[in-house]
């Protein structure tokens, strides 16, 4: 419905932004004149306040009240895909990631990056409630535990 | 128990507590996780999953451990089980069946059973056949109980209930029966003494203490009736007659509040929740009698003021067969054991005894009932007839013989052949404290001197009636009255 705000909400740390400045500006609307305007151009990112410059002139906001209250609650059904990697990711690994996850797994999740360097490479995929290790710790593990007797062989 | 890490590779769920209100913890996630699973917390402590919402799982803590939100939480793909093997005779165990007191020995040959099941069907169930002796003379006469008898003790607070069922296990013990002793929600220190006892008959040995204090958690107190039961169908499957004292469940169900508060459920009659009945009837229904071993179970509830119409204690008087009241009023005026033999009642244990003791225990009764209406004419004194007289006289020595306290064991054919000593006038002549003076040495002849006892258990088994036994002791009273009678 609003999908052009989605490449917003990418992360769980954007998705927090994201909810604070919309509560903002709904918090403005009742204020006298302009002040909705002031807190669109300083209190917002530029990306925020260009959408919704954007719905305003597509004739999407027709009632801002009902907007803001409509969009509070599609975010808040927002899913979380709790993403486990050895790594700090940049800004182009998040969007590839983002990428990744909005066409295989759907719109509306988030991906929330943890950074374990202990995993060694791979990751540890978290989505309500099902947990995957696909992490080089693991497979190193398994491997170790399923040779234990082989590599002792070898040792000796 | 293994690590959280171990179960979550194996189950591939995770979640993450969301609320903590007491004992009762709020999951996110677990998607196939099943009524009454057990669950691993991050920082491993336990849970067993309560219910299910289709936001939430509700866990009850078994830990003492503070648990914080955002913990995570793992399935462990089982339920509640209690580890059993031979090696846990004598030891004191919590309800997880840790040890409390030393260590447990290796457990290589230990299995694994469920905690909570279903109770064995009428198929593999057998009359209630077998006497249960408890050593207490009035209670072995008055309100016989038999082997797989589900037994209500109830009384006040500190009316004897608990020295009484001391004695019952030591009886037991001494005759090769196994014992569970469920201490729920009792003190430290009265858990203490209730060991020291059997160690004082070194019956220690025999017996398995399950003990949650009201330190521990209110989910671990609620499970601890349960472990001692699995421990209790551990050495039935066996064969062997198990003896398990559950004291007591009016505290579990008070702790089962607790927990059914927390969790928000629907308050019912003094606000124990709908599902209370259920709860310890489940529970009471594992034991029994079976067509290989034996349960015979002794729960206890606590009176307020001698009043057991109470909700939990009519709840468990009806599904047991049948009841020991423990009179406060008769304990404060000094009589030990204070049961109230006139608000008792045995439903099979009759049926287990023999010819003899059933006919003792009908005119005993019929008897006391005579006794106690003819007390309120005691003060008129001289006036009274002849046939009153003797009545409140013989009143007066049963009831004296009925007098024991938490140390003295009597065995059974013992206690026939004393009470019948009485009702044939041996003591007559004797004043009461020089009669039971003499009575305790014989009962003290019968434990020492097999020679002693065999002919005492002869005389028993041979003798058909009341009647018979009287007859017999006032023509040869030598057996009872030794020297002192030639």
């Amino acid at each position: 419905m609003y999908s052009e705000l989605l490449p917003l909400a990418r992360t769980e740390e954007e998705l927090e932004i994201l909810k604070k400045e919309l509560d903002e500006l709904k918090a403005c609307l009742y204020k006298p004149e302009g002040v909705y305007e002031e807190a669109l151009s300083k209190k917002v990112r530029a990306g925020t306040a260009g959408v919704i410059r954007q719905f305003t002139a597509q004739g999407v906001i027709k009632d801002k009240a009902k907007f803001f209250e409509e969009i509070g609650k599609a975010l808040d059904s927002f899913k979380t895909l709790e993403l486990t990697i050895a790594f700090e990711p940049r800004e182009e690994t998040i969007e590839r990631i983002w990428e990744w996850v909005r066409k295989n797994v759907g719109e509306g999740v988030v991906v929330k990056f943890k950074v374990e360097h202990a995993i060694g490479a791979g990751c540890i995929l978290v989505y309500q409630g099902k947990y995957r290790n696909y992490s080089f710790s693991k497979r190193l593990k398994d491997d170790f535990a399923s040779q234990k007797q082989a590599l002792l062989k070898m040792l000796n | 128990m293994n690590d959280f890490s171990e179960y979550l590779e194996k189950t591939r769920e995770v979640g993450t507590v969301e609320e903590v209100l007491a004992s009762i913890v709020y999951v996110k996630g677990l998607p196939t996780c099943r009524p009454y699973e057990v669950v691993m917390f991050e920082s491993g402590e336990i849970g067993q999953v309560i219910s299910l919402t289709p936001e939430y799982v509700e866990v009850l803590l078994l830990s003492a451990a503070p648990i914080m939100g955002g913990t995570r939480v793992t399935r462990t793909d089982k339920k509640m089980e209690v580890v059993v093997s031979d090696s846990i005779l004598g030891k004191v165990v919590d309800p997880l069946g840790k040890s409390l007191i030393g260590s447990l020995p290796g457990r290589a040959k230990a299995e694994k059973m469920p905690m909570f099941t279903t109770p064995v069907g009428i198929g593999s169930r057998k009359n209630v056949s077998e006497p249960l002796e408890t050593g207490v003379s009035i209670v072995d006469l008055a309100i016989p109980l038999g082997k797989g008898q589900r037994e209500l003790v109830i009384g006040d607070r500190k009316s004897g209930k608990t020295q009484f069922l001391q004695q019952v296990v030591v009886t037991q013990a001494l005759k090769g029966a196994i014992c569970i002793y469920a201490s729920i929600a009792k003190r430290w220190s009265d858990t203490q003494k209730t060991l020291a006892f059997f160690k004082k008959f070194q019956v220690e040995g025999k017996v398995v203490m399950v003990v949650a204090g009201p330190a521990d958690t209110p989910g671990l107190i609620f499970l601890a009736p349960y472990t001692a039961l699995t421990y209790a169908e551990y050495f039935r499957d066996k064969g062997h007659d198990v003896l398990l004292i559950l004291d007591d469940l009016t505290a579990h169900a008070k702790y089962y509040r607790e927990i059914t508060l927390s969790a928000r459920r629907f308050p019912g009659r003094s606000s124990y929740p709908g599902d209370i009945f259920f709860v310890h009837s489940r529970l009471l229904e594992r034991a029994g009698k079976f067509t290989r071993g034996s349960i015979s179970c002794l729960p206890v509830a606590e009176t307020t003021f001698r009043d057991f119409s109470g909700y939990i204690q009519t709840n468990l008087m009806s599904m047991t067969d049948g009841h020991i009241f423990f009179d406060g009023d008769l304990f404060a005026r000094g009589r030990r054991p204070a049961v109230n033999s006139f608000l008792s009642v045995t439903r099979v244990g009759l049926q287990t005894q023999t010819n003899l003791v059933r006919e003792i225990n009908r005119e005993l009764s019929k008897f006391l009932v005579v006794y106690e209406k003819m007390r309120q004419y005691m003060h008129f004194g001289s006036e009274l007839s002849q046939g009153t007289r003797e009545t409140l006289f013989l009143g007066e020595r049963i009831t004296s013989f009925f007098e024991q306290s938490e140390e003295n064991i009597i065995p059974l054919n013992i206690n026939v052949l004393l009470l019948g000593g009485i009702w044939a006038g041996l003591w007559r002549d004797t004043e009461i404290g020089q009669m039971k003076k003499e009575m305790y040495q014989k009962i003290d002849i019968y434990n020492k001197d097999a020679s002693y006892r065999r002919m005492v258990n002869k005389i028993i088994t041979d003798t058909e009636t009341f009647a018979e036994l009287i007859f017999n002791l006032k023509e040869d009273s030598s057996i009872l009255m030794g020297k002192r009678a030639t």
